[in-house]
């Protein structure tokens, strides 16, 4: 029983079984489901601290099933327990649990309250599974549960016509890079035989690089893009934010979205086997960073703002897997989620005392809403890389390996981490400095309930402090225990000043443009501006429509040539038959069956004959 | 008696029973037929427990003359392909039955044609010598033809008449090809057993298997032989689509294994390329018209010529695993598209409209049906943990070796399958509610406990793929295409 309980898949089984609970006595529990749904996560949690003690004492275990299996080809399912995994699990289920505790608060007066934690519950059931899945197949089975999920939570409003577009938008931008991934694990087992993570490395060593290997590889990183929402499948989680903050916070910030990295770390090895998938992967995830970083300038709400901010900061964590350094990325990861899911969660508080989230209209509410502040302020300087917050580490890290790689990256970097830093400041210092006199709803806004605060609070000592066992202090502590890279060029003193410069020079002008240089350029860089929307979300939007609507077209001329041409072909002997028979008799809808029928005798009295002679 | 002959000749002793029912007792019609097709769904799951699969070969043999100077003879028998189908059928069948609960006229008529249905099908899957089989396959003809004709919609007429030109057109051809087997085989006979004994030379083959595709091709439907089937599905009441496509468009793919494989490897082999190519089509051409039809229905139906290509590709890629994905496809089409269908006719009961077009936001006032719509969706376009996945997974991994170019089409089949079903959703479940929609009432107990077996099947066959797999796996390696012949 205890073993069973300490399993590394149950941290997936105590929200699946919250799951079932909440979606079958839904009626009965009502306002309980968020005390279920809260208590598994904290189970998963408990258990996967347990797991991480025994990974790092005992190291690797891994065990796995038969799950489908025909002729040669042969699917396994199981679990891998590593640092990787086990520390994974442990974030995932302690921020989804804050998440869920908070959203008790945030979503208490909607009728759907019970819906949205069984769908909740679900999805973590899906997160853990994938982290603990041993190889390609659970993952995949795993990630595409909570593809719907995200699906169901975008559209947890489904009467708004914005959130049903949206959730459609994002089910299907992430099926077609799903579909990549399908067919690259498929391509995996059929020429490595496996696809357990740990197999997959030997044998793909020992196999060497292929075309075969580089197109599978290519093709797991279409489907790592379209979750993780990499250019050009980036338009579909700005939208997202059409879901409750709490699914933001958790699925479209901390976790699911994070998955698409850890599918690129789990698949390293077969990735690193082709330098051109690398590069392709650090191009892709360099641009998203740089352009994300200065789109999240521009907008005018929060939660917009905060996705822009996530792609920004998932494309620094792709291009570091380019730079070979899926360590760093991970560490990335991991701070990340800390301050993300904080950051959402503040602005969910701000939409809940101000009901608006349009930055126009806010300011000020660092009076009222003292602790929500506090909190946003850690969150906001962390994911700015200000030090010793965790953000500085982890981005330190992805900067080093950067500046290994090439100087131009590392340069696209630094500039990202400095519009980070710009933007970031900015979105603090307009919602909670300045006067609150702009808005109505800002002069009456209170402090949220404590539901909501004490899991941001919780959330904030974490932004704060999570990087340190990373950072150099403790010796890099972190990277060695997940020990899949090592860190990279420590030492250097460029990195080191370069991530500092950027991120002061962001600070200062964040500060400069609020106050004593308020709108100074705006003018200037208007057009500049639009055109980056225009070219970074108009553009491929329209390219994803004209997508749709050709294959809409398409599927109009299919149904076309259908009726028309194959049908016309078949039918027309039977119309012609029809009239021909006009000549002798009424017609009746019947003659076809009859003339047929008739047909049928004669061939039977053929046939008779024939077998008689 | 036996159990083979048992389960297919109760059903037909049920008709019966309703044919001679007086008047007066038409309203227990229901019930009988309920108790019919309960009773065979209990023999079929008695033929489960009798028959052995991990043992290859046929199991329970029933066989006796029947017209031995012609080499007719009475043969039954089961192995691990058909079994599967068995059952299949036999819970289609109780589904279907219980579905139609709430008929109120032509009681009789109706029950008696779905249980003469229910001999023709077992009929076809269990008979082993050709002219049975014939016959059996003919004698579903007939009833489908009537079910759609009397109990049909507006376009009735029209709909049934096309379906039957064009099963018999293919079967007219599939006789011929019986009957060239029989004339030009040495072992002049129609039993499958001694037929393949004396295998044919190419020539004969690849004549008799182009008659035997055509009659399985109409039924499976393969492209480009497909167009009867949106318009007889249009047609039907709901349950009988669950019969057509649940079970009647399984025949075509049986048939295709059973006979046209089996029988004539080398010309299998030869058309290979063909087969897989209109496979593809259909995939393709299913997915894509499926994307623009406004009418329920005519979607499902759609979404089924795209489904059914995967059987197709499956058995034309011939690998063990191909094989087994389009086994578990046959099967899982079967739960989910009867699901679909089901779903589609309670909507259509409530509101006497199947547009897409005309609902909106029904999620609010149908929790119910809209968490089963979306389960039956989900299934349909591949979501891992239900049944459709493994079937397509298995069928793209046994594809994509030798034919990577075709498995990557059938991959962007799986795309169109989620684009057209994702936006019905969207249409029909979510957004705003239109002005002047109708705003039906939730499913009830009694409609969901029809669905129920469904659903728990599809989410078994969907976590615990082997259980299935293993209960057709000793059937596959004589099927496999070009294996000892290069």
């Amino acid at each position: 029983m205890v073993t069973l309980l300490l399993h590394p898949l149950s941290p997936a089984a105590f929200p699946l079984a919250a799951a079932a609970l909440n979606f079958i006595f839904g009626k009965q529990l009502k306002a309980k489901t968020a005390w279920i749904s809260s208590a598994a996560s904290l189970m998963s949690f408990a258990v996967s601290i347990f797991l991480l003690t025994r990974t790092a004492a005992h190291g690797v275990m891994q065990g796995s099933i038969i799950w489908l299996e025909a002729g040669n080809f042969k699917i396994t399912s199981g679990f891998l327990l590593d640092p990787l995994s086990a520390s994974f699990l442990a974030v995932v289920s302690l921020v989804g649990m804050l998440i869920q505790i908070y959203a008790a608060g945030s979503m208490k007066d909607d009728p759907e309250f019970t819906r949205f934690y069984s769908t909740l519950s679900l999805f973590m059931a899906a997160m853990t599974a994938l982290i603990a899945a041993d190889g390609l197949l659970l993952f995949f089975m795993a990630w595409e549960i909570m593809g719907l999920c995200s699906f169901l939570l975008i559209g947890f409003w489904f009467q708004k016509e914005a959130a049903a577009k949206a959730a459609h938008k994002a089910f299907l931008a992430t099926r077609l890079g799903d579909l990549c991934l399908l067919l690259g694990l498929l391509m995996l087992s059929s020429s490595l035989g496996t696809l357990q993570f740990t197999a997959l490395s030997e044998k793909a060593a020992a196999l060497g690089a292929s075309a075969w290997l580089s197109a599978a590889a290519l093709l797991i990183f279409a489907g790592a893009a379209g979750k993780s929402a990499q250019f050009p499948f980036h338009i579909w989680l700005p939208d997202a934010m059409e879901g409750p903050t709490p699914v933001s916070a958790l699925i479209h910030a901390a976790t699911m979205v994070a998955a698409g990295i850890y599918l690129l770390i789990r698949t390293f090895p077969v990735l690193a086997l082709d330098a051109r998938v690398l590069s392709v992967i650090a191009a892709v995830g360099t641009f998203t960073a740089v352009l994300t970083a200065l789109l999240a300038l521009r907008s005018q709400e929060i939660k917009k703002t905060l996705a822009f901010s996530t792609l920004s900061q998932l494309g620094m964590m792709a291009a570091c897997i380019g730079f070979s350094n899926p360590g760093a990325a991970f560490f990335h990861l991991v701070t990340h989620a800390f301050f993300k899911a904080l950051l959402f969660m503040g602005a969910g508080n701000v939409l809940h005392a101000c009901g608006t989230q349009n930055l126009g209209r806010l300011g000020g509410l660092g009076r009222p809403m003292k602790l929500t502040s506090g909190a946003f302020l850690v969150g906001s300087l962390a994911l700015a890389g200000l030090p010793p917050l965790s953000g500085f580490w982890s981005k330190e890290g992805i900067l080093a390996a950067a500046h290994g790689y090439s100087p131009f990256y590392f340069g696209a970097l630094l500039l990202t981490s400095f519009l980070t830093a710009l933007y970031s400041a900015r979105l603090y210092l307009q919602i909670f400095e300045g006067s609150a006199s702009r808005s109505a709803d800002a002069e009456t806004a209170r402090e949220c309930p404590k539901s909501m605060t004490i899991p941001l609070l919780t959330l904030g000592v974490l932004a704060a402090a999570a990087g340190i066992p990373g950072s150099p202090w403790m010796g890099y502590f972190f990277q060695t225990f997940i020990g899949i890279s090592p860190h990279g060029d420590p030492a250097s003193y460029a990195v080191l000043a370069g991530s500092l410069i950027a991120c002061a020079l962001g600070l200062a002008g964040a500060w400069l443009s609020a106050g004593p240089w308020r709108g100074l350029g705006l003018k200037e860089t208007a057009g500049a501006g639009r055109f980056l929307e225009k070219a970074g979300m108009e553009l491929p939007n329209s390219a994803a429509r004209l997508f749709a609507s050709g294959l809409k077209t398409a599927g109009r001329a299919a149904a076309c040539t259908d009726r028309l041409l194959l049908d016309g072909a078949v039918m027309l002997p039977g119309v012609l038959l029809q009239l021909a028979a006009a000549g002798f008799r009424k017609i009746q809808s019947g003659f076809i069956l009859h003339y047929l029928l008739a047909a049928f005798a004669a061939v039977i009295g053929l046939l008779a004959a024939g077998m008689n002679f | 008696m036996t159990l083979l002959s048992s389960v297919v000749f109760f059903p037909l002793a049920g008709a019966l029973v309703l044919l001679g029912l007086p008047r007066t007792l038409a309203s227990r019609a229901f019930p009988l037929a309920m108790g019919f097709t309960g009773l065979t769904l209990f023999i079929a799951f008695g033929i489960l427990g009798a028959v052995d699969p991990t043992q290859p070969g046929f199991q329970l043999t029933e066989k006796m003359p029947w017209i031995p100077e012609w080499g007719v003879s009475y043969h039954l028998a089961v192995d691990t392909l058909s079994l599967p189908l068995i059952l299949l059928s036999a819970l289609l069948f109780a589904v279907a039955c219980a579905a139609s609960s709430q008929r109120k006229e032509k009681q009789k008529e109706y029950f008696a044609l779905m249980l003469i249905l229910e001999t023709g099908v077992m009929g076809s899957f269990l008979a082993l010598d050709l002219m049975m089989f014939y016959i059996f396959w003919e004698l579903v003809l007939i009833p489908m033809y009537l079910l759609i004709g009397i109990f049909g919609g507006e376009r009735k007429n029209r709909a049934a008449v096309k379906f039957f030109l064009y099963t018999f057109c293919g079967s007219l051809l599939m006789l011929l090809a019986v009957a060239a087997v029989y004339f030009l085989s040495p072992a002049r006979s129609f039993d499958l057993l001694e037929l393949l004994k004396s295998p044919l030379s190419l020539e004969i083959q690849r004549m008799v298997f182009l008659g035997f595709l055509a009659g399985f091709a109409v039924k499976i439907p393969v492209f480009p032989l497909h167009t009867w089937l949106p318009e007889a599905h249009v047609e039907a009441p709901a349950p009988i689509s669950v019969l057509l496509a649940g079970i009647l468009l399984k025949m075509g793919a049986y048939g295709l294994m059973r006979f046209g494989v089996t029988l004539f490897p080398e010309a299998a082999l030869e058309f290979r390329p063909v087969l897989m190519g209109l496979a593809v089509a259909g995939i393709l051409a299913g997915g894509f018209a499926a994307l623009s039809q406004k009418d329920l229905k005519r979607m499902i139906a759609y979404s089924s010529v795209s489904h059914m290509g995967f059987v197709v590709l499956g058995i034309s890629a011939g690998t063990e695993a191909a094989l087994s994905g389009a086994v578990f496809q046959m099967i899982s089409h079967g739960l989910i598209t009867s699901g679909l269908f089901l779903l589609a006719g309670y909507l259509y009961e409530r509101t006497h409209t199947r547009d897409q077009d005309a609902f909106g936001g029904l999620a609010a006032g149908m929790p119910r049906y809209a968490g089963l719509l979306i389960f039956f969706s989900m299934a349909s376009l591949g979501l891992p943990g239900l049944s459709g996945f493994p079937a397509e997974l298995l069928v793209l991994a046994g594809t994509l070796e030798r034919h990577p170019g075709a498995s990557a089409a059938a991959a962007a089949g799986i795309f169109l399958s989620a684009f057209y079903l994702v936006t019905m959703l969207r249409k029909v479940l979510w957004g705003p509610v239109p002005q002047n929609a109708p705003v039906p009432s939730d499913i009830r107990p009694g409609e969901t406990l029809v669905l129920l077996p469904l659903v728990i099947l599809i989410l078994l066959a969907g976590i615990c793929p082997s259980l299935f797999t293993g209960l057709s796996a000793a059937s596959l390696p004589p099927l496999v295409i070009g294996a000892s012949n290069g």
